[in-house]
């Protein structure tokens, strides 16, 4: 797609110039998904038009540990709306809302980026530290992460591990 | 029984299994005649191509089969396919071909896409599919993608509307779409394949994903035993990575086909092994499964360190289609063997060997 992906790319080679400490490449879509599932490890950032980015982000949180634990969120120029990072299938399975086994630690590191973003980074630290010790001990964990935890079991394991 | 016939008996089982690939035990009756040569237009292009389409020429002299290759130069940066390529393809109706480069930006239009509409070849085939001997991440990973390979995004129509907006046009017909929906579940129906899944975002693009899933569902109905499901395409990339085996065959428009097939290729081994074609009415070119990268990367081309294995089992695919069952077995069987074994790779499946002592490796394991 030489005029759409090519103004795309015309205007990251810009913005690149002016950022000549940061690396910045190029790669096709489809070779990018192969790479992604043969050698995550060399992408740091990546900036994609919609289709890819959204098709690309579900590959690489699939690859990363699920879409149960990667956080992110949608910025504009005056509003931040703060969501769990890959919403691939959405909303989940009814089975999941009934047996209250939905994994919340994706929202909840969405929410750690959250009260970045209010400018409490202490609250963020120490909301991320517990989330992360939570899935290291692997005591605690819901359905999709192997384990056979319900949520509020998740939730009350982060809380006890507050400081 | 005796001691020593036992243990006889005990070898000549072992080695009946070898490393426990099956050797062809059916008789195919020919038709007389049915053994006359057949043309095929062979277009080494650009990169790796030249390296990997004479791997399968060395093969494919080893075994005598009945082919010959009618050789055309053709590189990337050409305007157009040479009109005497076209005409070869036409009259042989069977290609096989390395990749040809197509630059990023500009105003050339890639080369390959040109191919694929000028011959109306509308089915892209990937077979990505788990190799004994290379393991990876999931088992049982047997995946065929049957991409749409004319229209959707790949219609090749932008415009600038004003100077800073482009606008690119993602065309879907009904008409495109039934011929690959058909083509898919009659690939199921014919190969023995249980269920077919058609990947979409019709949430977003409720017109032309829209029109692509009704064509899918009308096909479904005439093919009853076979399962048939649809899923949207982020959801899907997610899915491969984390459970491939749920799938089998997939159908999909022009622009996730391409994504899914690479993504389902770096699963199960890398696109340096999976086999594909793009099959229309009258014609069939053979080529790598998934492109990804396209023509590899220079360093590969000059150490010859290019992995031929996608090409040669994708010229077996293409032995069966001209009706040549038995040598198109006798060749998967020693590609097979040669990667179960382990000793001869080169570097995209983690060994040392160049294209040449690969192709070496098949042609002695060869029966």
């Amino acid at each position: 797609m030489k005029l759409a992906d090519g103004l795309f790319l015309e205007s990251c080679r810009e913005v690149a110039k002016k950022y000549p400490s940061i690396t910045y490449n190029e790669i096709i879509v489809d070779n990018c998904c192969m790479q992604l599932v043969a050698k995550p490890e060399q992408f740091d950032v990546m900036v994609t038009p919609n289709l890819y980015g959204n098709l690309v982000a579900n590959t690489a949180a699939g690859i990363a540990g699920g879409t149960g634990v990667m956080p992110g969120g949608n910025v504009g120029a005056d509003h931040a709306v703060f969501e769990q990072g890959a919403s691939a299938g959405n909303v989940g399975k009814d089975k999941i809302v009934l047996e209250n086994k939905a994994n919340p630690v994706a929202l909840l590191l969405s929410s750690a980026m959250m009260l970045r973003h209010l400018q409490f980074p202490s609250f963020a630290d120490r909301l991320e530290t517990a989330v992360k010790k939570v899935i290291a001990e692997g005591k605690c964990r819901t359905k999709d992460l192997g384990g056979t935890s319900t949520t509020q079991q998740v939730v009350d394991a982060v809380i006890a591990k507050l400081d | 029984m005796s001691c020593r016939s036992l243990n006889l008996l005990k070898n000549l089982a072992r080695n009946a299994n070898g490393s426990g690939i099956q050797t062809r035990s059916v008789t195919y009756m020919p038709r007389p005649g049915d053994g006359a040569p057949r043309a095929v237009t062979l277009i080494p292009g650009d990169g790796i191509g030249p390296l990997v389409t004479n791997a399968v020429e060395q093969v494919m002299e080893a075994m005598h089969a009945p082919i010959f290759f009618e050789k055309y130069d053709v590189h990337g940066e050409m305007s157009r396919m040479p009109p005497e390529v076209m005409e070869s393809i036409r009259k042989n109706k069977v290609c096989l071909k390395g990749g040809l480069k197509t630059p990023v930006g500009g105003g050339v239009s890639s080369l390959n896409v040109q191919l694929r509409k000028e011959l109306d070849l509308f089915a892209s085939l990937v077979n990505c599919f788990n190799l004994p001997g290379l393991p990876t991440r999931h088992e049982n990973v047997d995946i065929v993608v049957i991409r749409e390979n004319t229209e959707g995004e790949y219609a090749g129509l932008e415009h600038e509307v004003v100077p800073g907006v482009v606008e690119s046009l993602k065309v879907i017909t009904k008409f495109c779409s039934e011929r690959i929906a058909k083509y898919a579940f009659e690939y199921a129906y014919l190969n023995n394949r249980k269920k077919v899944t058609a990947v979409h975002k019709a949430n977003i693009m409720k017109l032309a994903d829209g029109l692509f899933l009704e064509s899918c569902r009308e096909v479904a109905k005439k093919y009853p035993s076979i399962t048939y499901n649809e899923i949207i395409v982020d959801n899907c990339c997610m899915q491969l990575v984390a459970k491939p085996e749920q799938f089998d065959v997939m159908v999909t428009p022009n622009l996730y086909g391409n994504l899914v097939a690479n993504t389902a290729a770096g699963i199960a081994g890398g696109t340096g092994v999976m086999p594909g074609g793009n099959v229309g009415a009258d014609h069939a070119v053979f080529e790598q499964g998934a492109s990804a990268g396209n023509v590899g990367k220079d360093k590969i081309v000059l150490e010859n360190k290019a992995n031929p294995v996608a090409l040669l089992l994708s010229s077996a695919m293409m032995l069966r289609h001209l009706q040549f069952p038995s040598f198109a077995d006798r060749l998967e069987t020693a590609v097979k063997k040669v990667i179960a074994e382990g000793k001869c790779r080169t570097k995209d499946l983690g060994g040392t060997s160049t294209t040449q002592q690969v192709v070496d490796a098949v042609i002695a394991k060869l029966d």
